[in-house]
């Protein structure tokens, strides 16, 4: 797994609009200087930052994904099945609104300190529809159920955002439709230092979380009766996953399907339902998934670019039509 | 450790209305006995066992143990006192028998949840304990109910709990596997000085294999005490009972079912293992056993072999088994 990783990171540095000779691409990535000024430029300030925010965006969605499965004890919970990410595009869209900014990209391209304000109103926006979410699912038990209760949530937040993209002005209007399709080449610099640092962060305190992942397997009365306080964990869970999710929103748009399906990829390939097993390895097999999408998005051969939600989509919808279509089966896998 | 109930009225209790299940029901599980609670369905068997264990607060009243009230035990230390098995399904097509019997190590183990050597030996006690070792590396998914049961108790066994209280552990299992379950529960009780307090709805099983009898009737009340005492304090007739057709015999030991309206009398003799059976079969079907009738029945055993003899209208006949005696009498009779 590891190895596949870095081969399709290496793969996704050497593929992209612009074709770079394989020897010079590795000349440059070693150190060394290039004749043309433009491929080091665009190796360093562009496919690198892009290539590391593909792994940051997998690991954090994936493990987002795999945390709200076992909560929700749902094999379709997930950021953006649920509305978590609808959530944190609408927090996204109200900081841009209340701060008079009018345009998401120039926000993006002004200090640290507005960065971590995105990264945090994302988390707001996100953490809101998962409190609905979880008040919803105290008393609905039906996994469906659940689950179109999400899509209808995400559907109204995205409306309300809509209302807002209504009133805005035309520029403005591009500038966000442009980020809903998601993109990982938007972060550089500042913005990548936090999205490591909150992701990492994020990631590990997963980790540290699952003894009581694992407990609430059972399912949250077998899980007090092991000791677990499961007010706190559910609270826990929340909070991590709004960070997670909120972060690679906010910076890169809402990607899709990644937090579905790399978890039931990873589990059924290692047959486990551990997640001190899982979490290490949907963060691993998160990123492959984002990088494979990302070198099929530059439709290699062609200078066009596909946005990243197209490319998760076209690969993920059709997944997750197969995880509803085997329901009987993984109503019973975690 | 004693785990008690104080004047305790158990129910829910929700924003608009307190459905009342138990009232001041007073009782104290004894170490080193097996338990048998007992009530028809939806006298609130569950809810008890779930306020036992502090899932559920009581609506007055208090559970302690050791004098302290659960609630102000801190949860692993409490886990570490009581072990439940509950009547949820647990549905996980990627949890081996023995992943899901390691989970009860949860209130011992470390914040990671990483298992000891200590660990992975008493999770080994408990699988040989029930019995199920060769089934250590199957999926839970994929047990029959029995083998399920056994896995769960061997789950509570790992908690390693001086007290383990179980929630109707021998549903839906046959006569053998019932009677396997409940031998376990009594030695575990017996020779591990173990408080094991199971419900059940079975009375005949109850009677025979349980130290102590917990009964709820069915109207809120709790009667304690050895099942002979219930029995002939006519506390369990009284509940096992429903009009005239039903009843509990005090005298015979098992439930009166009601019989076919016959009622046609019949002279009969008969000694031993073939006269207890012929009678009955005879009452089953419906005859009055009387001295004064002018048909007559003789059960007998010659050579070895059982046989009937059936006087009237000055004929006798013989038959060689019950179903031939009960179709002669039938078709003589009309």
């Amino acid at each position: 797994m590891g190895i596949s990783l870095i081969l399709l990171y290496l793969a996704d540095l050497l593929l992209g609009s612009v074709s770079i000779p394989l020897k010079e691409a590795i000349h440059i990535l070693t150190g060394g200087e290039s004749e043309v000024k433009a491929w080091h430029h665009i190796l360093h300030h562009i496919r690198i930052p892009k290539a590391l925010t593909a792994v940051l965006a997998g690991s954090a969605l994936s493990v987002s994904g795999l945390q709200m499965q076992t909560l929700f004890r749902n094999p379709l919970a997930s950021p953006s099945e649920l509305g978590i990410s609808a959530g944190a595009a609408l927090g996204t869209g109200f900081l841009i609104l209340a701060a008079g900014q009018t345009d998401i990209l120039q926000l993006r391209r002004l200090g640290i300190g507005t960065s971590w304000l995105l990264a945090f109103s994302a988390s707001l926006g996100a953490a809101l529809i998962f409190s609905i979410l979880l008040v919803v699912a105290r008393y609905v038990r039906d996994n469906v159920v659940l689950l179109i209760v999400g899509l209808l949530l995400g559907t109204l937040t995205l409306s309300i955002t809509t209302i807002w993209q209504y009133f805005s002005q035309p520029d403005d209007l591009q500038a966000f439709i442009s980020w809903t399709f998601g993109s990982l080449g938007g972060v550089a610099g500042d913005q990548l230092v936090i999205l490591s640092c909150i992701v990492v962060a994020g990631l590990i305190f997963s980790f540290t979380l699952s003894k009581k992942l694992n407990a609430l397997l059972l399912g949250e009365n077998y899980a007090m009766s092991l000791g677990i306080r499961v007010s706190q964990v559910r609270l826990l869970i929340l909070i991590n996953t709004c960070i997670l999710t909120g972060a690679v929103t906010a910076f890169c748009g809402p990607i899709g399907f990644v937090g579905i399906a790399v978890p039931h990829l990873t589990r059924s390939l290692l047959g486990t339902s551990n997640h001190l097993i899982l979490i290490p390895a949907c963060a691993i097999s998160g990123p492959i998934l984002l990088l494979a999408c990302d070198i099929a998005a530059q439709l290699p051969g062609n200078d066009m670019v596909l946005p990243i939600n197209i490319a998760t989509s076209l690969i993920g919808a059709p997944l997750v039509i197969w995880i509803i279509l085997k329901m009987n089966n993984l109503r019973t896998s975690f | 450790m004693t785990l008690a109930a104080h004047d305790l009225s158990i129910g829910y209790r929700s924003a608009k209305q307190t459905r009342w299940v138990g009232r001041h029901m007073a009782a104290e599980l004894k170490a080193a006995r097996l338990t048998a609670l007992l009530g028809t369905n939806g006298a609130g068997k569950s809810t008890l066992i779930r306020t036992l264990s502090g899932l559920l607060t009581p609506l007055e009243g208090l559970v302690t143990l050791n004098d302290t009230p659960l609630t102000d035990w801190k949860p692993t230390e409490l886990a570490r006192q009581i072990a439940l098995v509950l009547q949820e399904p647990v549905r996980n097509n990627n949890l081996s028998v023995t992943e899901f019997v390691a989970l009860g190590r949860i209130p011992y183990s470390g914040w990671l949840g990483v298992l000891s050597d200590r660990d992975e030996q008493i999770i080994n006690h408990s699988l040989s304990q029930v019995g199920i070792v060769p089934l250590a590396r199957r999926k839970i998914t994929q047990l029959s109910d029995g083998e399920w049961q056994k896995a769960m108790i061997a789950r509570a066994l790992t908690q390693e709990t001086p007290i383990i209280l179980l929630d109707e552990p021998t549903a839906h299992l046959d006569l053998l596997s019932k009677i396997e379950i409940v031998d376990m529960l009594r030695s575990t009780a017996v020779k591990d000085g173990k408080s094991v307090l199971f419900s059940t709805h079975d009375l005949d099983l109850t009677l025979q294999m349980a130290d102590e009898v917990w009964l709820l009737d069915g109207d809120g009340q709790l009667y304690t005490g050895t099942p002979e005492d219930l029995v002939l304090q006519g506390v369990i007739s009284h509940i096992y009972a429903r009009e005239d057709l039903i009843g509990f015999e005090k005298e015979t030991g098992s439930i009166r079912v009601p019989v076919s309206a016959l009622k046609k009398p019949v002279r009969f003799t008969g000694e031993g293992m073939v006269g207890l059976w012929t009678r009955k079969a005879l009452t089953r079907a419906g005859y009055l056993l009387t001295d004064q009738s002018d048909i007559e029945v003789k059960a007998f055993t010659d050579h070895g072999i059982h046989q009937w003899e059936i006087a009237f209208d000055q004929k006798i006949y013989r038959v060689e088994c019950i179903a031939a005696l009960l179709g002669l009498l039938e078709s003589n009779l009309r």
